[in-house]
Parts: C-alpha cells; structure tokens; sequence
C-alpha cells in the first residue's frame, strides 16, 4: 500500500530536518511510505532547509493555516492516488514510529485513524497542560453527544486516512482549528474512525503558536462547529 | 406598542432565521469563521424581540429614546452597519489574496514560457 505522510510545517527552520529524517529512516515492509512537506508560507528559512536538501515539498504562496496546509496535502494524496494519507507535524512532536501501526489499523477497516494521547491512563509522555486536557474532554464530549462515537483525542494533529476520507477532505476541510470539526463531518457521512495510543513530545524549538485569547476564540469555534455539523437538519444520521 | 400577535410573528421570524443562518454553515454556504457575526446577531434579534416589552421601554429611557420600537430600529441598523463592517474586511482580505494569486500566476506563465521556449 502507498502511503503519503502529510507535514504542514510553518516557520519550523529548526524542526524540519530533523522531522523529515524521521519518516525517512522508517523501514516498512508492509507500506511504500512518501512524504511531502507543506510549507504554509513560511517567512523564516523554512523553504531554505527544505531545498538546500533536496526534500519533497509543496510551497504555498500565501499563508493558509494548518487547515489549508493539510488540505492541500490531501488534495496532493488525492491526485496522485496514495491508498493512505498520515498527518505528521513538521515540529518534531509526533513520533514516527506509530505511523505502521496506523496503517494497520486503516488496513483493518477503518476509514479514519486518530492518534490518541489519552487512551491509555499516563501513557503518553507529554499529555499537555490541564487546560487542554479539559479542553478536549469538553469537545470529546459534544462529538459523542452528536454521533454518539467516543472519540478521547479530538484534538489530535496524528491521524491517517483512507481514500474515501482523503477524497472527502480534499474538497472539504475547515481552515482553522481542523481537527475536531472534520472529524464531525467525517462521522455524518458514514466514516469508520478508530483511534491507536500514541506518544507524543515537548515541542524541542520554535514557538507555539497558542495564546490564552486564542483558546477560548478556539473553544467557541470549534464547539459551534460540532454542533452546527452535527444537528441533522434532514433527520439523516450516518454512523 | 406592540401587539401580542406582532410579537408572536417576530419571534417566529427571528427563530427562522437563526436556524437558517445555522442551516447555510452546515451546508457549508456560510463558513464558519465569517458566520460568527451572524450567529450573534440573530441570537441578539432573538432576545430583543423575546424580552418583556417594560424592559425594553427601560432600556430606551436610560438611553434617552423617546420610543421603544425607535431604539428597536436602531439596534437593528446597528447590528446591520456592523454586519457590513465585517464583510468589507472580509473583502479587502480576499482582494488582497486576489491580487497576490493573479501576480505569483503571471509570473508562473512568463516562466513557463520560457521553459517552452528553451525546449524547441
């Protein structure tokens, strides 16, 4: 199976070596794994790194967000036909040594595979502050409120896809704060998710882009968005 | 003044049109980040045309308008003048994007020209 692994990347200079090198050292024999970085406008020397050696990239023209990043990764899977599509941050936080085990679990029959920080108690070696663990709890529970689906990590930035989930979000995907929101519209249109642990590290360099006034922007956006997707207007209910 | 059957109406209206605003952005008409101000106003419109009529009289007093359904008015043009603030900066954005796109493809053409040239 051919595997795209997606890395939105924005003003990672000091990450995305290092990133990049990691899917490359990933020996599967299961999976023909690629990547292709995409550089969200960048205004460091992002697109320096990423020419000077030689790594497949896409540069956008102008800043679209970590929405319009990965959707164009998405939309790159899509056209040239990758069976499996896995969204990896360019930052270094994700660990690449899950993206085979979520494959084989896409390759068991799920549409959409999300990795999870919280689904086993203490497992995950970084499980963020307090605030973002009640912060996902809160938007976890809407999506169950909603569909009915238990999703622990709806904010996750690790997930894979399938070709019917890379099809739908090329064509559809919020632009900002993604996650959660698509994994919504994903589910009232008869996707499969399942979710794998997964551990996740401190971010090493670089500066994150969350501040307190963008949280709760972020906690009203993306509950509203659950919502509105969620409320079936026609009485029709996927699962 | 207004009559119970006028109230009963504007509710009505008011109800309908925050569902329809929540309808566009499920249907993916209205996007989600543009919407905010709409989802707010027609929550707002709700609530105005919903509250006892003796709060809004107060209301009006304290803000030293003679009529109630004149201060109503102004609410309305208000949260309409606002509306259109938030789309005008939504405009000048993509007008923005617009250009830069048409500028970065007439670049990409000339050099794509030039690699056609450089092949024959």
């Amino acid at each position: 199976m051919r595997v795209l692994v997606i890395i939105p990347a924005y003003n990672e200079e000091k990450n995305i070596l290092k990133t990049v090198n990691s899917i490359k050292a990933l020996k599967s024999k299961k999976y023909d794994i690629d990547y292709v970085v995409i550089n969200d406008g960048s205004t460091d020397n992002t697109e320096e790194v990423l020419t000077s050696n030689n790594l497949n990239h896409v540069r956008l023209i102008r800043n679209l967000g970590i929405g319009g990043a990965v959707q164009t990764g998405y939309l790159y899977a899509y056209q040239k036909d990758y069976d499996i599509a896995i969204q990896f941050d360019g930052d270094g936080q994700h660990d690449s040594s899950y993206i085979e085990k979520l494959c084989d679990k896409i390759a068991e029959g799920n549409d959409l595979v999300i990795g999870s920080r919280y689904l086993e108690k203490d497992k995950s070696e970084f499980q963020s502050t307090f605030m973002r663990r009640l912060g996902n709890r809160i938007l976890s529970f809407l999506i169950f409120c909603f569909s009915g689906k238990r999703v622990t990590d709806s904010t996750s930035g690790f997930r894979a896809c399938n070709k019917k989930v890379i099809e739908l979000f090329q064509k559809e995907y919020p632009l900002d704060y993604p996650e959660p929101e698509s994994i919504m519209y994903a589910l009232n249109r008869k996707t499969v998710i399942s979710e794998i642990p997964v551990n996740m590290h401190e971010r090493e360099g670089g500066k994150s882009s969350i501040t307190p006034f963008k949280s709760i922007y972020f906690m009203i956006k993306v509950s509203f968005a659950i919502m509105i997707e969620g409320i079936s207007f026609k009485g029709y209910r996927g699962k | 003044m207004m009559t119970v059957k006028l109230r009963i109406e504007l509710i009505v209206m008011t109800v309908i049109f925050f569902l329809l605003v929540l309808y566009l952005i499920h249907k993916k008409k209205f996007e989600l980040r543009y919407s905010l101000t709409w989802i707010a106003l027609s929550l707002l419109s709700i609530i105005v045309v919903a509250i006892p009529t003796s709060w809004l009289e107060n209301i009006a007093t304290f803000l030293g308008i003679y009529d109630m359904s004149n201060m109503v008015f102004l609410i309305g043009i208000v949260g309409i003048v606002v509306l259109l603030c938030s789309l005008t900066i939504i405009v000048s954005k993509q007008s923005k994007t617009n250009t830069n796109l048409t500028q970065e493809v007439s670049i990409l053409k000339k050099r794509v020209d030039e690699l056609e040239k450089e092949k024959k």
